[in-house]
């Protein structure tokens, strides 16, 4: 297994393809900078134009810590889209080279391939959050400084800077398991599909269809409670003003929980069928 | 003749007793500190009390200085009301005013006599103010 | 016998692909599989892999290494975007091989290629491909190497060139070689043993040089001096590309040659002609 994983990461480290993922994830990163920096204050205006008839405001919400939470709000579509891309395209293109079959013909069993890519999947899209999160930090506190974090979630919430810094690695921490479900699934529709463009088009369908399953309403404690849309923005419940830290640490067990029975789908229906 | 003359003695008479209303005297004490008060800075702690908003105790510190008004500054970001951040209470006795006394009252288990103050100038920015004297 | 599949069957649902099917190779031998495109041989070769599962039949290896056997299926499957070390590297790193720089030169020059080539693998002729696959099919030392249609769109010198590595692996290496091929000539002079599918049955095998025999009905003549005998033209020699083509067995071909040769013709060649009918005809067995 060892073997296969250092293989995997070395092609992974080798292809074009994971540097194109790497700079759309930076390029977006450096849009949302760019439009924060020029019409950033105009964004907050609107956000506090109720307000500015009876008070008057002292200090400066257009900082570091503001512009780290629209980034991460880059969590909701723009990432995962980019992640199942890249992720589900470790193993299309090794069905289109046919290097699947030649890798199997070496005596290593399908499992361990097939579970090694799962793996390596994971540590992949942990990398790229991680390195979005240090990026953003770094770059955000550099050009825009710190200061108060405003959240209009449930209300308006104030957060000082200290106390904002670490809501936003919590997120980032909590977000991460939300990119792993997603990673995972497009593998799994990687298994099932086998070619690349149809992987794609059913990988983003999945996003959209998740995001729109967030909003509704099932009228039922145990779906809106368990189902697999719901716990996906579990990394927000860190900007409400009392954190729900039982139901954060719930969703993510049950995320975790869905992404070993989806992974563990994968790698059956892989051993299963014929090359 | 004379009703006129009568009209006008009432008049004058009436006059002579509004001008002789007396201002609490307990006003005109704190009236005279607050006069005697040249300039202070004080540290202080702001909370903010509104229902859809969420905001931590903030800290800062406020400096007057007599002529200049009140400055309140912080290293956190703060929300001021605009109206009725009166600390030295220059606003209420800016223009002139008559007091109405209303009792007494317990506001956090001390007794305090009730007063308001009504400002006669239609200049005021407000119609009706209340103070608490302990 | 290094090597036997006995029985083998295969269906894609109501498509028989395979229908029991017996195949088996000695320590150090070169088999042919010959058989029209969809007779099944890839099929059968995927089914030695490992690669997918038979419905009935078992398969029998006598190797106890941990790779019994290697091989190639169609064309080689590389990763293009790495270099002939890097592609060495990884189907090294997934059988828990570690290539050191010395092993790979060894490698590189057993196949035939330049180990101080860094380009990448896109960069490279099929020959060259195919010989870079050969190289990771016989990474840990297989006993036996099953390549399907390893000839496939190689020019006449990338044919022979792969020709000659072959024979060099199964006379130095003793590894058992399993070819297969849909062209009769490619497979005629290298092999010891000969199988021939058609349409998912075996429906001969044994010595090559002996079923290619008695699969010959006619023989291409070449040469100047003939084309007016009597005799000869009473054979009704057919015309073909700088020669003639006359139809008759082994045994009275040798007296044709003396004949023309006592009236004086010059003979340059005479080649046997394969009746392909005839050798995948299982009517005729």
């Amino acid at each position: 297994m060892i073997g296969v994983l250092k293989a995997e990461i070395y092609k992974i480290l080798r292809q074009s393809k994971t540097l194109y993922a790497l700079a759309a994830i930076f390029i977006i990163e450096g849009f949302v900078l760019l439009s924060a920096y020029y019409q950033g204050t105009e964004i907050i205006d609107l956000l506090l134009a109720n307000l500015k008839d009876s008070f008057e405001f002292k200090g400066n919400l257009l900082n570091g810590n503001l512009i780290i939470y629209m980034i991460l709000n880059s969590l909701w579509f723009h990432i995962p889209l980019i992640l199942m891309i890249v992720v589900s395209g470790f193993l299309t293109s090794e069905y289109k080279d046919r290097t699947v079959e030649a890798v199997l013909l070496q005596p290593v069993n399908k499992i361990t391939f097939i579970g090694s890519k799962y793996i390596v999947s994971i540590i992949f899209t942990v990398l790229v959050v991680i390195l979005l999160a240090i990026t953003t930090f770094l770059i955000s506190y550099m050009i825009f400084g710190k200061g108060d974090l405003v959240v209009y979630l449930d209300g308006l919430n104030f957060y000082p800077s200290n106390e904002a810094f670490w809501r936003l690695c919590c997120a980032f921490m909590v977000g991460t398991v939300s990119m792993l479900f997603f990673s995972v699934v497009s593998l799994t529709f990687a298994v099932f599909f086998k070619d690349a463009t149809k992987t794609w088009i059913v990988s983003a369908i999945f996003l959209v269809c998740t995001n729109l399953l967030l909003k509704i309403d099932f009228n039922n404690s145990f779906w809106n409670s368990f189902f697999y849309s719901k716990l996906i923005d579990s990394w927000q419940y860190y900007f409400y003003y009392e954190i729900p830290y039982q139901t954060i640490y719930l969703n993510i067990a049950v995320l975790i929980f869905y992404c070993l029975i989806i992974s563990g789908i994968g790698v059956i229906v892989f051993k299963r069928r014929d090359l | 003749m004379s009703a006129k003359y009568f009209i006008l003695f009432v008049q004058l008479i009436a006059l002579v007793n509004v001008g002789a209303q007396e201002v609490d005297p307990d006003l005109i004490h704190v009236r005279n500190r607050l006069d005697s008060i040249k300039s202070f800075k004080a540290d202080i702690m702001m909370d903010v009390d509104i229902s859809f908003i969420n905001m931590p105790t903030k800290y800062g510190k406020v400096s007057y200085t007599r002529g200049n008004g009140t400055k309140i500054t912080s290293n956190d970001f703060i929300m001021l009301p605009k109206r009725g951040l009166d600390l030295t209470m220059e606003d209420i006795f800016k223009y002139p005013y008559i007091t109405v006394q209303r009792g007494v009252q317990e506001i956090g288990g001390i007794r305090c006599k009730v007063l308001n103050i009504i400002p006669t100038s239609e200049k005021a920015d407000f119609s009706i103010a209340t103070l608490f004297f302990r | 016998m290094i090597f036997r599949a006995t029985n083998i069957s295969k269906s894609y649902g109501s498509l028989k692909a395979l229908s029991e099917v017996n195949l088996e190779c000695k320590k150090g031998e070169i088999c042919g599989l010959i058989g029209a495109n969809g007779a099944g041989k890839s099929t059968l070769f995927k089914i030695i892999l490992g690669l997918i599962k038979q419905d009935s039949g078992t398969i029998e290896i006598d190797s106890f290494g941990l790779k019994p056997i290697g091989g190639i299926i169609e064309k080689p499957a590389l990763y293009e975007y790495l270099t002939a070390y890097g592609n060495l590297k990884v189907f090294s790193q997934v059988q828990g091989l570690n290539i050191s720089t010395t092993l790979y030169k060894e490698i590189m020059v057993q196949v035939g290629l330049h180990p101080e080539r860094k380009d990448i693998v896109k960069n490279y002729s099929l020959g060259m491909k195919q010989r870079l696959g050969l190289a990771i099919a016989l990474l840990n030392k297989p006993d036996c190497l099953v390549l399907d249609e390893p000839f496939s769109g190689l020019d006449p010198m990338g044919i022979h060139g792969f020709h000659k590595l072959i024979k060099k692996l199964s006379s130095e290496n003793k590894i058992t070689i399993l070819i297969s091929s849909h062209i009769v000539g490619e497979l005629a002079e290298l092999c010891d043993t000969l199988y021939v599918l058609n349409k998912g049955r075996m429906i001969r095998s044994g010595q090559a040089d002996e079923l290619y025999n008695t699969s010959v009905s006619s023989f291409k003549i070449l040469g100047r001096g003939f084309q007016k005998l009597d005799f000869f033209n009473a054979l009704n020699p057919v015309e073909i590309q700088g020669g003639y083509l006359v139809t008759t067995n082994r045994t009275k071909i040798s007296s044709i040659i003396k004949e023309m040769a006592i009236h004086g013709a010059e003979i340059t060649a005479c080649i046997p002609q394969t009746d392909l009918k005839v050798l995948f005809d299982d009517e005729c067995l």
